[in-house]
């Protein structure tokens, strides 16, 4: 036994090594929550519109498009390059003009491969690029239009699309991919964007002492939360709460009232945020 | 038994399932109210469903990713360890017996003891996974059941078979001694070739979730199996684990002589023990050292298969998750070398090549630290003015795949070379071309590690995709050197005179804590890579097919992915050293008049 002992001590021993170092050798990066789609509206002024493009750029395109020029080709220059590539005897696209070319390059990226960037083997007649339109992308037309918008500003070119009316049944991808909106800062800016504070006293946000809301004041919850339901835990209850609320109503407080579809609107890391902050405070 | 009555209930369980259709919908109904489209009408299978948090029930305070992570997790380390172990257990019964050494058949008889004190723990953890994911993610569970089903059931008979022939091998063992020995190693054969015929199965359901294959850009599927089972990365997965498992279970049996060896009391146990720790070290180091190489067919594979999916894994947010492992591999290395190191111990007087070990320490340590070093730091903008860039001038360009690649080739070959002068020292040369020979072999040291080094220089100046198939030429440099000097090392051994006896046993305890460091370090190393491999698919459950629509559809933070990298770990091997004491129980005579001393025969 004291063999085992031994053994098992230098074991913990060791993983806590490659725990800590993990922890502290390493920067904790917090990465983003899955992508949702940008919104482009025919409202928008046209900045707006190449900012929107940008922020999808560095989602989307930035990890090879990183400007070094080693894993994708460099798109600073684009707006001169175009036509050499499209007078190219390899070009077998149909674009006449740099939005045409931008837009073809991202849904049908093999129509012009730039030397050295193809796939092996290929003889650079294949890209390696997924089309921008599909697959782990799937960029809406109005996104893969903003993009182009914010292209054509980088290279110092005259913008030539403008955001498309959306529309009339309001959104262009299934109910699941449903628009989130702009991920939330911190906590507060996310009980704010969902407008809780319309029914719950909450901690942090001032609503009129004494008003009486519809829903339970939740500015004790971190107390209370851990006791609601039994074998339940805090964090657990607020989950269940916020995703499904017509399982739990708290005594004296209507039914019914909550919205239930905040799991399709809320956005994961808006979720651990509202949870961290109601269950334990940060 | 108890592993049969738990694949049973998997059968039902996949059964119930009923191809996944009576799964298919969801508890919000979502997909019910889908339009069937042509190409789902014409297959006769829907397409993927997308599926929202409603369709992901919870239970409790349970964490479901958590759930089935540390599940899945735990269920890879025992299966990995069961499947990896007969492989060898077979090639050293299968010398035993050509030799006619009976030792090394009590050596492999012990070793598959051990695999059948984890077999039980592999089927209940299997059973936990199964039960997990159906409780847990309905939704997934049922879409893959649709496409795979038969693949599950063939599964599930497999592992009966598999089971059976566990039990048959191990029980059979000293039945069938003398004459029927053929017959045993017969059997074992059958039990490998099952146990990767399962492994290769449940392969093909990780990749299909990477890579799917078999279905449209819906997620349809076409209704031929195969093709779904066949993916771009089935085969290099395959292969990977394939020599992981046979590491991996050296690495965990090697724990074990080294358990043994530490509790040991008389010099025959010691011996015996020691003699064991070594072979497993051996085992795991053969293993270990083709590894990178199959790694690096993986990778290159997933840049085919999906660039953006390579990028995301060597170049995003997982490219730091490397740094780790580059700590780990280098724990593997130095402990595995240090184990060698010590082992000279056992020889009579001083080994001729001993001088050398420090060199070898050396070269080990640098290419540690290349590989250690990371491509992009993550800095404060004060932190990026007085670097003065975004990458050291200095040490950033190590941090490129180039001098990885160059690292690891240099400590395989450093590697290579310790066991090489392990085995050296017990003969000496009689002849005049034995030593021509070895001047021969000096030379092809050098010639490789200069061509490796100038691959890798020449990588800096050609595009990222050219600089990953340079990693070929590199790897078959390092392989045709070890193939080489092994053919000219046995064929000097077989013509030399012995020198040395080994002194089995003469061994200090601290070099058994290396094993163990070996078998941490690779526990803890799959659990990284395989939470890796599995992450890059980020928030999808099947990459580009269906997305994942739970509340943690989020890749954790780096601490986070460990902390229960290091739970599963941790659990594990509380797990098997209960296994390791079972397996001791009632065996202290057993091993009483094992070698204490034997002639050079490594």
């Amino acid at each position: 036994m004291t063999g085992v002992l031994r053994v098992g001590g230098y074991a913990v021993g060791l993983i806590g090594l490659f725990t800590a170092f993990s922890y502290y050798g390493i920067p904790q990066l917090v990465p983003e929550p899955p992508p949702a789609e940008e919104q482009v509206s025919g409202a928008m002024m046209i900045e707006e519109f190449v900012a929107a493009g940008a922020r999808i750029y560095a989602r989307a395109c930035v990890l090879c498009h990183s400007g070094l020029g080693d894993r994708a080709p460099k798109l600073d220059a684009i707006a001169t390059v175009w036509r050499e590539r499209v007078d190219d005897p390899r070009y077998r696209g149909n674009a006449k003009s740099l939005e045409e070319y931008l837009r073809e390059s991202m849904i049908e990226p093999s129509a012009y491969v730039v030397k050295g960037f193809g796939k092996p083997g290929s003889g650079d007649t294949e890209s390696p690029m997924p089309g921008a339109n599909r697959g782990a992308l799937a960029l809406s037309p109005g996104e893969i239009d903003a993009v182009i918008a914010h292209l054509q500003s980088t290279a110092g070119a005259k913008v030539t699309v403008a955001p498309r009316p959306v529309p009339a049944s309001g959104v262009e991808r299934p109910a699941a991919e449903a628009t989130v909106g702009e991920k939330a800062p911190d906590a507060v800016a996310a009980l704010q964007k969902f407008q809780c504070d319309m029914c719950h006293h909450l901690p942090g946000l001032a609503v009129e002492e004494g008003a009486r809301l519809p829903g339970p004041d939740l500015r004790k919850l971190r107390e209370t939360a851990a006791n609601r339901v039994a074998g339940m835990g805090a964090r657990d209850f607020i989950v269940e709460s916020i995703l499904f609320p017509a399982r739990v109503t708290a005594e004296g407080f209507e039914p019914g009232l909550m919205p239930e579809d905040y799991g399709d609107r809320m956005l994961a890391a808006e979720l651990q945020m509202i949870v961290d902050y109601l269950a334990e405070g940060r | 038994m108890k592993a049969l009555a738990v694949m049973l209930l998997l059968v039902l369980v996949l059964l119930a399932s009923g191809g996944g259709r009576a799964l298919v919908a969801s508890p919000s109904g979502a997909m019910a109210a889908e339009t069937v489209s042509a190409a789902e009408a014409a297959v006769g299978h829907p397409g993927a469903p997308k599926l929202t948090p409603p369709d992901y029930p919870r239970y409790g305070g349970l964490n479901s990713r958590v759930v089935v992570w540390v599940a899945a997790q735990l269920h890879l380390f025992f299966a990995a360890f069961v499947l990896g172990v007969p492989i060898f257990v077979l090639a050293i019964e299968f010398i035993g017996w050509r030799n006619r050494d009976p030792r090394y058949d009590r050596m492999a008889h012990e070793f598959i003891k051990i695999s059948m004190g984890a077999f039980s723990l592999t089927a209940t953890s299997g059973g936990i996974l199964v039960f997990a994911l159906v409780a847990l993610y309905p939704g997934l569970f049922a879409y893959l059941t649709g496409i795979f089903g038969p693949v599950m059931l063939l599964y599930a008979l497999l592992f009966l078979a598999e089971t059976a022939c566990l039990y048959a091998y191990y029980y059979g063992w000293d039945a069938m001694q003398g004459r029927r020995k053929p017959g045993h190693i017969l059997l074992g054969l059958g039990l490998n070739l099952v146990g990767t015929a399962l492994m290769v199965l449940s392969n093909s359901w990780a990749t299909f979730m990477m890579a799917p294959s078999g279905v449209d850009a819906r997620g349809v599927f076409a209704g031929d199996v195969w093709a779904a089972v066949a993916g771009p990365l089935w085969t290099p997965l395959n292969v990977h684990r394939f020599l992981a498992n046979i590491a991996y279970g050296g690495a965990i049996v090697g724990a074990y002589a080294a358990y043994r060896f530490i509790a040991a009391r008389t010099p025959g146990e010691k011996a015996h023990y020691d003699w064991m720790g070594h072979t497993a070290n051996g085992v795991a180091i053969v293993a270990l050292l083709p590894l990178p190489f199959a790694g690096y067919w993986m990778t290159k594979e997933i840049y085919d298969y999906s660039q953006q999916m390579g990028i995301t894994l060597m170049g995003g947010v997982f490219a730091w998750l490397f740094i780790i492992q580059a700590v780990l591999i280098g724990t593997i290395f130095l402990a595995a070398n240090f184990y060698l190191w010590c082992g000279m111990a056992r020889l009579d007087g001083t080994s001729r090549t001993a001088y050398l070990v420090k060199y070898i320490a050396g070269v080990l340590v640098i290419c540690f630290l290349v590989w250690f070093t990371p491509h992009t730091l993550v800095m404060t903008a004060r932190e990026t003015a007085a670097l003065g860039g975004a990458y050291h001038p200095v040490l950033g360009p190590l941090g490129l795949m180039s001098a990885k690649n160059t690292a690891v080739n240099v400590m395989i070959l450093a590697t290579f070379l310790t066991y090489q002068l392990f085995r050296r020292s017990m003969v000496r040369s009689t002849q005049s071309w034995m030593a021509r020979a070895t001047r021969l072999q000096v030379a092809f040291y050098i010639a490789a590690v200069a061509n490796i080094v100038w691959l890798g220089v020449y990588g800096y100046f050609v595009p990222a995709n050219v600089r990953i198939g340079l990693s070929v030429p590199q790897v078959a440099t390092t392989l045709l050197v070890i193939v080489v000097c092994v053919v000219v090392d046995e064929a000097i051994a077989s013509r030399s005179e012995r020198v040395h006896m080994i002194h089995w046993g003469r061994m200090p305890t601290r070099a058994q804590y290396a094993l163990f460091t070996l078998a941490v370090a690779f526990t803890w190393l799959m659990g990284l890579m395989g939470y890796i491999r599995s992450s890059i698919r980020q928030h999808w459950h099947v990459y580009t097919v269906m997305r994942d629509g739970s509340a943690d559809a989020f890749t954790p933070t780096i601490g986070h992915a460990t902390s229960i990298v290091s739970a599963s770990t941790l659990v594990f091997l509380l797990l098997i050293l209960f296994v390791f004491w079972l397996s001791g129980l009632g065996r202290g005579q057993a091993v009483a008049s094992g070698p204490v001393a034997a002639p050079a025969t490594p």
